[in-house]
């Protein structure tokens, strides 16, 4: 096929070779980005699924599609907090697809998943019913939620991260909190009974 | 105040740790409330004990190594073309397109016949400058030249757009598509040309005497006739 005056001849070489280096720049870039991100999607994917194998899946899904996207992202000043969208995000539909299982086979698993990484036999009664309600909250507040218990991670910092101002997160993680306390104070007062 | 006004407050208080002076004064004087309080800030505390554990376990090792292999995996990106970008040269190079195309015809030939535009033009003035190749497509004094299989054609005229760049393949269709303009012109004209011979032959032209004019006369009234048709 003959090229027209404007591309130059041998121009398809100098591409290749210019794809290569802007995707060597581009991938020294984001492993840079790496060593302090990988924490963070782990940790938000942990927070939603509580089992480290799931979680370690999901994060490494998140990473790998914010690698795919690295270059449409305009400010990559904005990682961090694209990052933890799409990890929230995507273990929330892992969450979604694991209830559509029948109760057998994802209790299998969990099972199988725990063994395997030798967690805790079995959690704590408390602990389940705050499993569940924490899964009961609006995604808004569970996210806040999650960022704000995170180590390291201050008020004003998942502010910034959520590009929300840090009136919403306190609000956000006050109505929290309090969904928790409400749910679980009739277990608590149970308990004190027995 | 009874104790139940400040059960909403205390929980909200418990949660924020925040308390109004009304509370915070009640709270020092009755010990069930206080004691409510401590449990809703134990529950607080053991709560946030939880969530805490479950986000903040130890990070696998592996972890980091799984991602770099699965990026190395991953094709070379492409540069996304955004949406203004594409459109600001899809635009430019049909408006460049259309410009090549009518304004030769706009600037040189009547409306009614624009076949015609098509014609080289008939003399160049002895002073102007000779191009290296007249492309008779474009008749504004426009000219073109040929490098590495490309065809440039180069306006000359202020009218026209300084620069079009055409692949040799758009070139030799535009040249395919003058010489059909030109055959049916051709055609037409001699159709038109039969047609008027037919006219001429078949049919007599109409002759139209002239009508001739007579004198008018009008006779003149007698006086009792005049009389008789008043009374």
């Amino acid at each position: 096929m003959q090229e027209s005056m404007l591309i130059e001849p041998g121009s398809t070489a100098k591409a290749e070779w210019t794809r290569d280096a802007e995707r060597s720049v581009l991938q020294q870039e984001f492993e840079d980005r790496l060593a302090d991100s990988t924490a963070l999607a782990y940790r938000v994917a942990r927070g939603v699924l509580r089992n480290d194998a799931d979680a370690e899946d999901v994060a490494q899904e998140a990473l790998v599609r914010a690698f795919r996207n690295f270059q449409k992202l305009r400010d990559h000043a904005r990682f961090r907090a694209w990052l933890v969208r799409i990890s929230f995000r995507l273990a929330l539909d892992r969450i979604r697809s694991a209830k559509r299982r029948s109760v057998r086979e994802a209790d299998w698993l969990r099972e199988h998943e725990r063994s395997r990484s030798n967690e805790p036999a079995a959690p704590s009664e408390f602990e389940q019913h705050l499993e569940r309600a924490v899964d009961e909250l609006p995604e808004k507040l569970r996210l806040v939620l999650l960022l704000c218990a995170m180590d390291g991670h201050t008020i004003e910092q998942v502010a910034v991260l959520l590009a929300i101002p840090v009136g919403t997160v306190k609000s956000r993680l006050f109505f929290a909190r309090k969904q928790l306390a409400e749910k679980l104070r009739c277990l608590v007062k149970l308990t004190e009974n027995r | 105040m009874s104790c139940e006004t400040y059960r909403e407050s205390l929980t909200d208080a418990a949660v924020s740790g925040e308390f109004a002076p009304a509370l915070r004064h009640h709270l020092t004087a009755c010990t069930s409330c206080r004691s409510a309080f401590e449990r809703e800030e134990s529950l607080l505390v053991a709560l946030d004990a939880g969530v805490r554990a479950s986000v903040n376990a130890s990070v696998p090792a592996s972890l980091a190594a799984r991602v770099r292999a699965e990026i190395v995996k991953e094709p070379a990106p492409h540069r996304p073309v955004t949406l203004p970008w594409a459109f600001a040269v899809a635009a430019l190079a049909a408006g460049a397109i259309l410009a090549a195309i009518y304004l030769p015809h706009a600037r040189n030939v009547p409306a009614a016949n624009p076949i015609a535009t098509l014609r080289p033009p008939a003399t160049t003035s002895a002073n102007s400058v000779q191009p290296p190749r007249l492309n008779t497509l474009f008749p504004g004094g426009v000219k073109s030249s040929q490098h590495d299989g490309a065809v440039t054609v180069v306006s000359v005229s202020k009218s026209i757009p300084p620069q079009v760049i055409v692949a040799p393949e758009e070139g030799a269709a535009l040249l395919r598509y003058e010489t059909l303009l030109r055959g049916i012109a051709a055609r037409k004209s001699q159709v038109l040309a039969a047609k008027s011979l037919e006219v001429s032959a078949g049919i007599t032209p109409l002759e139209i005497t002239e009508l001739e004019l007579g004198d008018l006369k009008i006779p003149a009234l007698s006086k009792s006739e005049s009389e008789g048709d008043s009374k």
